[in-house]
């Protein structure tokens, strides 16, 4: 019988290599309640797998041995592994940007979101399942006692709330943020930073990289809100998405998602201004938009510089901070004519804004 | 008059003008701007003197206990809530006030504006993300060093 857990194992492993995301927490699962169901005694060999960035961690939970043609055998697969994160790095290196996507594409599970039955989507389910579970108490019980299991989750208590699978992979093969970010390996150039006093965090000098603009599936379903002084700007549902959780609260949304059993309890909870994200809670969010740039009484700022890029800021003293509130319409690059700011400020804020014409 | 002074009796008016639903920028831009000076330099000490919040906030992420959403959340909920602490101070018009009226540390005031856009600006979807992981820990590196020096 002890043969029989590295042998699935193992299986499993192969199964990994020929798309390596993760090692199915199905197949492993399955593992750990065959052996249950055989003896309650014999809990001495468990494994637990996670696979949640591109490394491949192996815990041994309890003490009893493991064979030592059984170890090599993982290593051997372990080696395997490192070879093919080898070519990954390698072609991505020297292929184009379109091979690029592709590859990270296929990494993520290619079908995200569509499909049921690829990698993705399985990491993604699992990590949904993981979610559920870990919500139980009969989760907790479950690990101490040997059963198999390949995590979904980080290991780490105080990490919060993102399933690593699904998420820390497709991370680690991002290609370029949007606009800007250094990307993977540090191929994309950094944010557009054409304004020379606004250099980012890091400071350093930034080339300006305004990216061709496209229309996407997202720009045709946005909401399109003018301003009391003519100028349009477009919400698309991202940005609501986006904006909504961050912002929500700054303009009387009361639905904040409850803080996280693991968060760390300070003076200002982070989880109090994460703001839930409904139909409904964007469709408000969306009108108190319309209802501040069409109010006469809001401030234009014209030309004002968000993160370098050259935008139409509108600000209102009625909402948000103890600054006000703030609205930015991107006027070029990839967001061009899209509302990408739209934030409480504070004084601090308010000052370079006024001073500068410029916000972060 | 001493800055003391100076803020205490633009404050009252400020909120005088405030109750009557009016506003100081459009009232008075002068008075105005003189009060957004102070105010900033109080923030921008009351900031500082949260600093151990932004350094447990930026070793956890930069230990990666933390993803950088959380980080993102994290910092903005200090930030921000810092803001709303010194507004309710200036609404009731706290003598407290006049104990961060002290000159302020201008640069950080700048770097905390400038990482909280940079916070806004960061989502997991690479569609609409205006920032990254690796700035957001660069920003953490630099608050971390930027606080611990002093």
């Amino acid at each position: 019988m002890h043969q029989q857990i590295p042998e699935e194992f193992l299986k499993a492993m192969d199964v990994q290599n020929q798309s390596p995301v993760r090692i199915e927490r199905n197949s492993m699962q399955e593992i750990g309640d065959n052996e249950t169901t055989k003896s309650h005694n014999d809990k001495t060999r468990s494994y637990a797998v996670q696979l949640s960035s591109s490394i491949l961690v192996i815990e041994k939970i309890n003490e009893s041995p493991i064979p030592e043609a059984y170890q090599k055998q993982i290593i051997d697969q372990l080696s395997q592994m490192k070879q093919q994160k080898e070519i990954y790095y390698q072609v991505i290196t020297e292929e184009s940007s379109s091979t690029l996507k592709y590859i990270a594409t296929q990494i993520r599970g290619g079908d995200l979101g569509k499909s049921k039955s690829g990698p993705g989507a399985r990491a993604r389910n699992d990590a949904l399942k993981a979610a559920k579970n870990a919500n139980k108490p009969k989760a907790a019980k479950l690990k101490p006692g040997g059963r198999f299991f390949a995590e979904a989750w980080p290991s780490n208590p105080s990490k919060r709330s993102r399933p690593a699978a699904a998420n820390r992979v497709a991370q680690q093969f991002q290609t370029a943020p949007a606009e800007g970010g250094n990307g993977l390996f540090g191929r994309f150039p950094a944010r557009p930073t054409p304004d020379p006093s606004n250099p980012g965090c890091a400071g350093g000098p930034k080339s300006i990289t305004v990216l061709s603009q496209s229309k996407s599936s997202e720009e045709g379903s946005a909401r399109e809100i003018t301003a009391h002084d003519g100028v349009k700007g477009k919400l698309t549902n991202k940005s609501a998405s986006h904006l909504t959780s961050k912002h929500g609260h700054a303009v009387g949304i009361d639905d904040t998602l409850p803080p996280s059993p693991n968060q760390k309890s300070g003076k200002y909870p982070f989880a109090d201004i994460r703001t839930r994200i409904t139909k409904e809670n964007k469709k408000e969010f969306g009108d108190i938009l319309e209802k501040i740039l069409q109010n006469s009484k809001t401030e234009p700022f014209p030309g004002v510089s968000i993160r370098g890029i050259k935008s139409q800021g509108f600000h209102s003293e009625d909402y948000g901070g103890e600054g006000g509130f703030f609205i930015g319409i991107h006027e070029e690059g990839k967001f061009k004519g899209q509302i990408k700011k739209a934030q409480p400020i504070n004084r601090q804020q308010l000052e370079i804004l006024r001073k500068f014409n410029k916000i972060d | 008059m001493n800055d003391q002074q100076k803020f205490f009796k633009l404050l009252k008016y400020s909120n005088e003008l405030k109750k009557n639903k009016k506003s100081l920028r459009k009232e008075d831009p002068e008075a105005f701007d003189m009060l957004l000076h102070f105010s900033v330099r109080i923030e921008n000490n009351l900031q500082y003197s949260e600093r151990q919040e932004y350094i447990e906030l930026a070793k956890d992420f930069l230990a990666d206990q933390m993803t950088a959403d959380d980080f993102s959340y994290g910092f903005m909920s200090i930030y921000e809530g810092i803001g709303k602490k010194l507004g309710q101070m200036e609404r009731t018009e706290s003598l407290e006030l006049a104990n961060f009226l002290k000159p302020s540390r201008s640069e950080l005031g700048y770097l905390l504006a400038r990482i909280y856009g940079s916070c806004d600006s960061y989502s997991p979807d690479p569609e609409i993300a205006m920032a990254d992981e690796k700035e957001l820990k660069d920003c953490a590196q630099i608050l971390l060093l930027t606080l611990q020096e002093e």
